[in-house]
């Protein structure tokens, strides 16, 4: 299929378990999911629906007692498929952030409260761009070098390209960096007082890549905020911050995990704007998880409904919101309140996921519900361009 | 009938209040002037009849909720409950044939006494036995949360073997000074016939070791040691539960008023709080115990329990104090206000029972510690009178054999060694227990 | 029903060694409204608005600093009061007045009494049900407190309230962790109600639970409003709720109302700025519809050192010179509207 060309990120059979005291959670059942390279997907669910498992199962992040039972999360990278479930760490640790990023729901929480916003930034920085920095670092002092040599120029800028000029000691001690972050001959050498001068320039050419970052967020007063701590931000600047957090790497992917739940309303707008924005500046592929039909509608281009751990509809948003299939997308749908109309709402509730049902987890609710539903699983079926259901109803029309 | 509450008890348990509250006058008015074997008798068939109804009663609910839920455990429960029940029933069987005997006789003697009580005995058997089962049934329903609770938190002690070795600890020296009166028989005229003084053999000031006639040897002034640390054990408790409880009520009291009011009451409070807590522990403890001697206590033990509340309480109350500011602002505690409970309502239902745990905790915790603190303050000299059954008391009897002589410097070992092991495994004991609480309470390791 | 005059709630702050006040955060800062007998009375606002301190306020779970809380008075009374008021006859008459008629001067067991008849649910039932009481319990409580029923009586009025709330007697022996998310707010709302209040305050009832069960339990609030006669008082920053079950909406900001009026004509003609604003961040379930969107800059300011004049001007696109010097007052526009902006000062 030329489609597989264009995907970035492809989730098979993934299936989730939690071990539990109250008995075996089967969190996640044969999530089949794939993500196309620069689009937006949605995945919206109700609470335990398995939304953020799925997001934490990307990378691999599941703390026990889960475990992750089958499936493949396959990533694009480096032009071939990875399967990162069989991965070792060190390998996941350079494709968390690096490739793969996610922000959180809470931002208060997902900031260390002791430590300042640019330390925390720059945390990111300094474990995936470190040579590339230094490489810029070298570069620029070669540059400058070069510039002063010629001769001609105002104090001032003399002066300025003085700052970023490296002795020969602190270049040696830089390339040793680069090499070795955790050398003892540069562990050493950060401590003496002359020599650590190297690591000092580094230092700030990192927090001018922070200040960056958060201008690039729309921060007003980023030299200020950088240096403050999270209980001093408002909750949409600490939003920001995470996100700036995420986005410190460019990775290729960014799973969002309900960000603006925890906003105002127009903070919330504010928000998504600056997402939408950045996805056309850096070219970001989002993932972005929420259980509110209306960001879904303004913010994604695909959209996966999850229901008690599977994915049963997916397809173009267009579409979905056009000509709902699922019964439960088409209830959902129906429960959004609308002025004038009488509140709908889907009987019964959620079926506990230590005992699932055999066949289709949504029979005892569904309105359609036919015999095979309770004994026989769904299967996910292609109906239509790019619009895939896990449900009987649609085995005749199937591709 | 049952069911019924006219005047907020059944008349089932009016009854029932009633017989048992005129068999317990009466069954005293027995021993002193009646016939004590009667008492005894119709006492130990109350008892069997008690255990039949209320215990396997109880024991039932637990089978039956062990048995829907599948548990192994519960066949092992019924098995019991099946011998438990036949064995019950033969005791009872015999001393009710003893009970049918005694009425006889009282009969036709006409002893009143023994006939009333074994009338008022009777009566509470009859009302009592139905309605037991009336209050069990509602029990039920109501303990069938409860019990989820305790199930959840016994499945969690049994996790943890240090938890069931503090536990076997705890629960050994309870046994020793329940039974104390048999291991270590009283009664012995030197002592003036207080059980709680520990019985000379002697006068001699050298340590005996250890022998047929004293198992764990005699200590300076000959001393039973066996006796006394059998007995200590009770001392030990006593101690424990009593400045343990003591500080956690006075605690308790200053914390709530003065997290609950805040303002100047909490600032007052507080200080006082501190004022106490800026002098050392043991010498202040130790102050106070020469000062309260003379002037209040007669029996000094009771001037260090006092001394040791007066020490402790400054811990509790802030403890308290933390958790209840925590918990003050929690929005159910502002629904109860905005229903309009009274601010003792408010802390009693509401505050209290979210808040305790930690403090309850560190009672148990304390429960240990309290007896060493007694213990050194009796090495030093100001515990109990000499020759009382506590450990540290005997342990000061020892302080001059301590180091012998160079040749044998441990030749009296057995005068300080085998208090101090009763000490310290009594201490651990109750460590253990407190830390498996805690692991068990800890609301973030409760779930999963 | 309920009338709210000039009502105020400052904290003040303190510094300095003396401990002297510095200043105060103004989080009410004059709220004057109408609430009518039976309907549904939405407050909207974002976090730091001040509503759930005005809710609070009202229901005196806080003190309010100064203004009147009128529930059930009859006009003359309110007349009159107001009119002591104005010429600052603080006097004998109007002390008792409002000692009997005025809510923010109740103490004691009038103070007692009044809580039957006004009630709170709060946003997230996982915190406002005590976790370590049984349902039963936390039910039998209100009744036990107010003195209406005990034992058997009051038992059974719980299983009733139970059963129209939707659960059953079965849930009686339970604890609140045992349930789920929306059981567990119709467990608050049961324990709102058994007191059979005239008035009932929702908190964002429904912003901790999923958009199934949100619906289940809006309906339960109609259908609950119409058997118990009650009056809403619906607090919420879901504006596509509050449209849908509210009669009459106002808008809050910072400490202020800064527009009111009836719920189709506030959502069909927004006037203040900030209202507009508010309605155009709404995200639309609806990806064909494209609004045009109002993006504010900047984000809410502390209510420690709100910004003089009109609260809202840093941020107003439409600030004028005066909207800097002067704070706007509610004016009319017609058709039971009202606006707080310089705008409209026509």
């Amino acid at each position: 299929m030329t489609e597989e060309q264009e995907q970035l990120l492809r989730i098979r059979d993934l299936d989730l378990r939690f071990y539990t005291y109250e008995g075996v959670v089967k969190a996640l059942d044969s999530v089949k999911l794939q993500v196309k390279d620069g689009e937006t997907l949605g995945i919206v669910g109700e609470t335990g629906c398995g939304k953020s498992v799925t997001g934490f199962s990307e990378l691999n992040l599941i703390p026990p007692p889960g475990k992750i039972e089958g499936g493949k999360v396959l990533l694009f990278k480096d032009k071939q498929w990875v399967n990162l479930l069989r991965q070792r760490d060190a390998y996941l640790r350079s494709v968390r952030g690096n490739d793969i990023s996610m922000i959180f729901q809470d931002p208060k929480s997902a900031l260390n409260p002791v430590y300042t916003v640019r330390r925390q930034i720059s945390e990111a920085i300094l474990h995936h761009r470190k040579e590339e920095l230094c490489s810029n670092m070298l570069e620029e002092s070669k540059r400058a070098t070069e510039t002063l040599k010629q001769g001609n120029l105002s104090e001032k800028e003399r002066a300025a390209l003085m700052k970023t000029v490296l002795t020969k000691r602190e270049e040696r001690l830089l390339r040793r960096f680069q090499e070795d972050s955790d050398g003892i001959t540069v562990r050493i050498a950060s401590k003496i007082p002359v020599l650590k001068r190297f690591k000092q320039k580094f230092d700030e050419e990192v927090r001018r890549e922070v200040v960056r970052m958060l201008k690039d967020m729309r921060i007003p007063d980023p030299d200020r905020v950088a240096e403050m701590y999270p209980h001093e931000l408002s909750g949409g600047m600490a939003q920001r911050a995470v996100i700036a957090m995420g986005l410190s790497c460019n990775p290729k992917l960014l799973i969002a995990d309900e960000p603006t739940t925890n906003l105002d309303v127009t903070v919330q707008l504010q928000i998504l704007t600056l997402i939408k924005d950045l996805k056309a500046k850096y070219g970001m592929t989002i993932q972005y998880i929420t259980h509110d039909m209306g960001v879904v509608a303004e913010m994604c281009d695909r959209v996966a409904v999850m229901y008690a751990g599977s994915v049963v509809e997916l397809g173009e948003v267009k579409e979905i919101f056009k000509n709902p299939l699922h019964p439960y997308t088409k209830a959902l749908l129906e429960c959004i309140p609308r002025p004038g109309r009488e509140f709908k709402s889907i009987e019964g509730f959620v079926p506990s996921l230590i005992n699932p049902p055999a066949g289709c987890r949504f029979n005892d609710r569904c309105p359609y519900a036919m015999d095979q539903c309770v004994s026989k699983k769904p299967e996910f079926l292609l109906v239509g361009k790019d619009h895939y259901v896990l449900c009987h109803l649609y085995t005749g029309e199937s591709k | 009938m049952v069911g019924e509450r006219p005047l907020g008890i059944t008349i089932l348990s009016a009854l029932y209040i009633i017989a048992a509250v005129v068999q317990l006058a009466l069954g005293v008015m027995l021993l002193f002037i009646g016939n004590p074997l009667a008492t005894v008798i119709a006492n130990f068939d109350s008892f069997f009849f008690g255990i039949l109804f209320i215990g396997t009663g109880l024991l039932e609910l637990i089978v039956g909720y062990y048995l829907r839920s599948g548990e192994a455990v519960g066949w092992l429960f019924t098995v019991g409950l099946l011998i438990t029940d036949a064995v019950i029933r033969v005791l009872l069987l015999v001393t009710y044939g003893g009970v049918q005997w005694l009425f006889f006789s009282a009969f036709l003697s006409l002893d009143v006494v023994t006939l009333s009580y074994l009338t008022a005995q009777s009566t509470m058997a009859f009302f009592g036995g139905d309605n037991f089962h009336a209050i069990l049934g509602k029990a039920g329903v109501e303990m069938q949360p409860r019990f989820k609770e305790w199930k959840f938190t016994l499945r969690l002690v049994r996790k943890s073997s240090l938890s069931l070795i503090g536990a076997a600890i705890v629960l050994f020296y309870v046994f020793l000074a329940l039974f104390a009166p048999i291991l270590a028989p009283p009664g012995d005229v030197t002592q003036g016939g207080d059980p709680m003084m520990i019985p000379k053999d002697g006068v001699s000031l050298i340590p005996v070791a250890p022998n047929a006639k004293h198992p764990f040897g005699t200590t300076a002034g000959q001393y039973d040691m066996y006796y006394g640390v059998i007995w200590g054990s009770r001392s030990a408790l006593r101690i424990g539960v009593l400045v343990a409880g003591g500080s956690l009520i006075v605690g308790l009291l200053v914390g709530i008023l003065a997290a609950y009011y805040g303002g100047w009451l909490d600032e007052v409070l507080m200080r006082l709080t501190d004022i106490v807590l800026a002098f050392p522990g043991l010498i202040l403890s130790m102050a106070l115990i020469v000062v309260l001697v003379p002037t209040v206590f007669v029996q000094r033990l009771d001037a260090v329990m006092l001394s040791l509340v007066i020490v402790g309480w400054p811990g509790y109350a802030r403890l308290i104090r933390g958790e209840i500011l925590r918990i003050k602002n929690e929005d159910y505690v502002e629904a109860a206000k905005s229903v309009g409970c009274s601010d003792f309502r408010v802390i009693r239902s509401h505050i209290l029972p979210n808040s305790i745990y930690p403090v309850l905790i560190v009672f148990t915790l304390d429960l240990g510690t309290i007896v060493l603190a007694a213990a050194a303050l009796s090495f030093l000299g100001l515990g109990a009178s000499p020759g009382y059954a506590d450990w540290g008391q005997i342990i000061y009897l020892s302080l001059n054999w301590i180091y012998a002589k160079a040749s044998a410097p441990f030749e009296y070992w057995f005068t300080f060694i085998i208090p101090g092991l009763f000490i310290s495994i009594f201490v651990l004991g109750w460590n253990l227990l407190g830390d498996a609480l805690r692991d068990v309470l800890d609301p973030t390791l409760r779930r999963k | 029903m309920l009338e709210l005059d000039d009502l105020k709630k400052y904290y003040a702050l303190t510094g300095g060694l003396l401990r002297r006040k510095v200043g105060a955060v103004k989080a009410v800062d004059g709220i004057s409204l109408v609430v009518k007998k039976g309907e549904t009375f939405g407050l909207v606002g974002e976090s730091g608005c001040g509503k759930t301190t005005l809710a609070k306020t009202t229901l005196r779970l806080i003190n309010p600093t100064s203004g009147n809380i009128f529930f059930d008075v009859p006009d003359e009374v309110k007349e009159r009061i107001r009119t002591l008021q104005k010429e600052k006859k603080a006097g004998l008459e109007l002390r008792k007045l409002k000692g009997q008629w005025d809510l923010a001067s109740y103490k004691g067991r009038k103070l007692r009494e009044m809580r039957r008849m006004m009630q709170m649910v709060y946003q997230d039932p996982t915190r406002s049900l005590n976790p370590r009481m049984l349902v039963k319990d936390i039910l039998l409580e209100p009744l036990a407190v107010q003195n209406i029923a005990k034992g058997a009586a009051g038992l059974k009025r719980v299983s009733e309230m139970l059963e129209r709330v939707g659960l059953g007697d079965r849930h009686l022996y339970r604890y609140p962790h045992e349930f789920s998310g929306g059981q567990r707010q119709r467990i608050a709302i049961a324990r709102a109600l058994i007191t059979t209040p005239k008035l009932v305050f929702l908190d964002e009832p429904t912003s901790s639970v999923d958009v199934s069960v949100r619906a289940q339990l809006l309906n339960l609030f109609q259908g609950l409003r119409k058997d118990f006669d009650l009056t809403y008082l619906y607090i919420s920053h879901d504006l596509s709720v509050v449209e849908c079950i509210a009669d009459r909406v106002g808008v809050m900001y910072l400490g202020k109302l800064v527009e009111l009026a009836r719920t189709t004509e506030l959502y069909k003609r927004p006037l203040h700025p900030y209202s507009v604003a508010l309605f155009s961040a709404i995200p639309v379930p609806d990806p064909t519809v494209k609004r045009e969107r109002v993006i504010l800059s900047g984000e809410v300011p502390s209510p420690v050192n709100p910004p003089s004049g009109c609260r809202f001007h840093p941020r107003c696109g439409s600030a004028m010179q005066v909207c800097q010097t002067q704070e706007p007052k509610l004016i009319d526009v017609g058709n039971e509207h009202f606006v707080a902006c310089h705008l409209f000062n026509k």
